[in-house]
């Protein structure tokens, strides 16, 4: 392996150390618990790749079983993330069945398109395994993009975590999934630059995370899930803005 | 063939999102405080905007005006409801920018306050996207002008995917009146005449 390649393929392994070093300094695994999990889970299994990297048989073992763990991170963390941003529209009917549907529909196509082109290259657990993390890449574009979405339409806020966590994911799963489907494409031929391009993407996805999670935030007093300004409120700021008008 | 679209279609949104809140980002208003405000909302006639949703205001006028008549005011009244919820969105979306600062500085009190300008803040620019999609189909297809359906009423509007919009904005607008008091400023007569 040259020291280019050496880099791009373990390069991010520091990055992700580092956010997780900021992550507990912050405390964040009390807001996010679910995206320290994963950063947690990505540092011990980038670890243990890299201890048995020179023992093929032992890494191909280490390496799909920790993949196969990925997926499930993925969704609680975009779970986490969907809470999160919407906690004041809990309370619309029509919302709480959104994200399961969301869930449902990525897997549904990833399904529908492994069976109207397969791939040829995987097989068994390996094949469920690919399935998935390609499901999970499909859900972590579609929230992005209706973050992004809510963000120019509704003004939603896109300095706050949550959105950062997003972000990072958006960005390196588009790019994942673009060279994923290139690779089906065309084949080996650009192997390397697919693979450099998805390092990158995911480099840079780690630099969002540490850049939002290393600003320090104001600390959010815990809010009961309900509409802000309850009517006795209401009454008692309109009382006091009445007052301060006519004095 | 319709899954290699929609896969690609799903690619290309997550790419696009990318430039798309680079570019977001890069042309916003910057940092807007308290003294960013009046100067860029819009006006709302509150009472006027309550009459066009007013269901008894809306049954006299279809006893008093002939079927045609009605049918070009109702027409009409869509059209001034549009400008209403357009200025309503606008609004929200000021205040949105303003909350967004204030909630990451000032004391306890302005951030809990500017917290629910955010949360009501999003809720009116919810209701003005979903009212506005609704009104504007009621405009392209002149469903004012089917004689054979009943006429659109715009009681419908009043409230949108479960959110009350004028109650959404009254509350906006008294939570905007009490953060901008708490803030210190003195113009807070010119922000609740241009909400």
């Amino acid at each position: 392996m040259s020291l280019l390649n050496f880099i791009l393929w373990w390069g991010e392994l520091p990055l992700q150390g580092i956010l997780l070093y900021v992550l507990v300094r912050r405390q964040s695994f009390r807001t996010f618990p679910w995206f320290f999990a994963y950063t947690l889970f990505a540092v011990l299994a980038g670890s243990s790749r890299f201890l048995v990297r020179n023992h093929h048989p032992i890494y191909t073992g280490v390496y799909w079983t920790t993949e196969a763990i990925y997926p499930l991170l993925g969704i609680a963390v975009m779970y986490e993330v969907f809470r999160n941003v919407f906690r004041s529209f809990s309370r619309l009917w029509w919302f709480p069945p959104l994200f399961p549907l969301t869930v449902m529909a990525c897997l549904g196509l990833t399904i529908w398109r492994s069976l109207a082109a397969p791939s040829g290259l995987e097989r068994g657990a390996i094949a469920w395994i690919v399935g998935a993390e390609l499901g999970v890449r499909l859900l972590q574009v579609a929230m992005f993009a209706l973050l992004v979405a809510l963000v120019l339409l509704l003004g939603l806020r896109w300095r706050q975590q949550a959105f950062g966590i997003c972000a990072g994911y958006g960005l390196f799963a588009s790019v994942a999934l673009l060279t994923t489907t290139k690779f089906y494409e065309f084949g080996t031929e650009f192997k390397f630059l697919w693979g450099f391009i998805s390092i990158i993407a995911y480099s840079i996805a780690v630099l969002i995370w540490l850049w939002y999670f290393s600003v320090p935030l104001k600390a959010e007093a815990p809010r009961a899930e309900q509409p802000p300004l309850s009517v006795q409120e209401l009454g008692r700021y309109k009382e006091i803005v009445r007052r301060v008008r006519r004095p | 063939m319709m899954v290699t679209i929609l896969w690609n279609l799903v690619i290309s949104a997550g790419l696009l999102s990318c430039v798309m809140i680079a570019a977001w980002i890069w042309f916003h208003f910057p940092d807007r405080t308290a003294e960013d405000v009046v100067d860029f909302l819009l006006p709302v006639d509150l009472e006027k905007a309550e009459t066009l949703l007013d269901a008894n205001v809306e049954t006299h006028l279809r006893c008093d005006l002939s079927r045609k008549a009605f049918r070009k005011l109702q027409r009409k009244r869509i059209h001034l409801y549009v400008a209403f919820v357009h200025r309503m969105a606008h609004n929200a979306a000021v205040l949105i920018d303003w909350a967004n600062r204030e909630a990451e500085s000032g004391d306890e009190q302005a951030a809990m306050l500017a917290r629910d300008i955010q949360q009501i803040a999003v809720e009116v620019r919810l209701y003005c996207l979903l009212t506005m999609l609704k009104l504007r189909l009621w405009l392209l297809i002149r469903l004012d002008s089917w004689l054979v359906l009943p006429a659109p009423s715009l009681y419908e509007v009043r409230e949108v995917g479960g959110i009350l919009g004028l109650e959404s904005y009254d509350r906006l607008k008294t939570a905007a009146s009490f953060l901008f008091l708490e803030m210190g400023q003195r113009n807070y007569e010119e922000l609740l005449q241009n909400l």
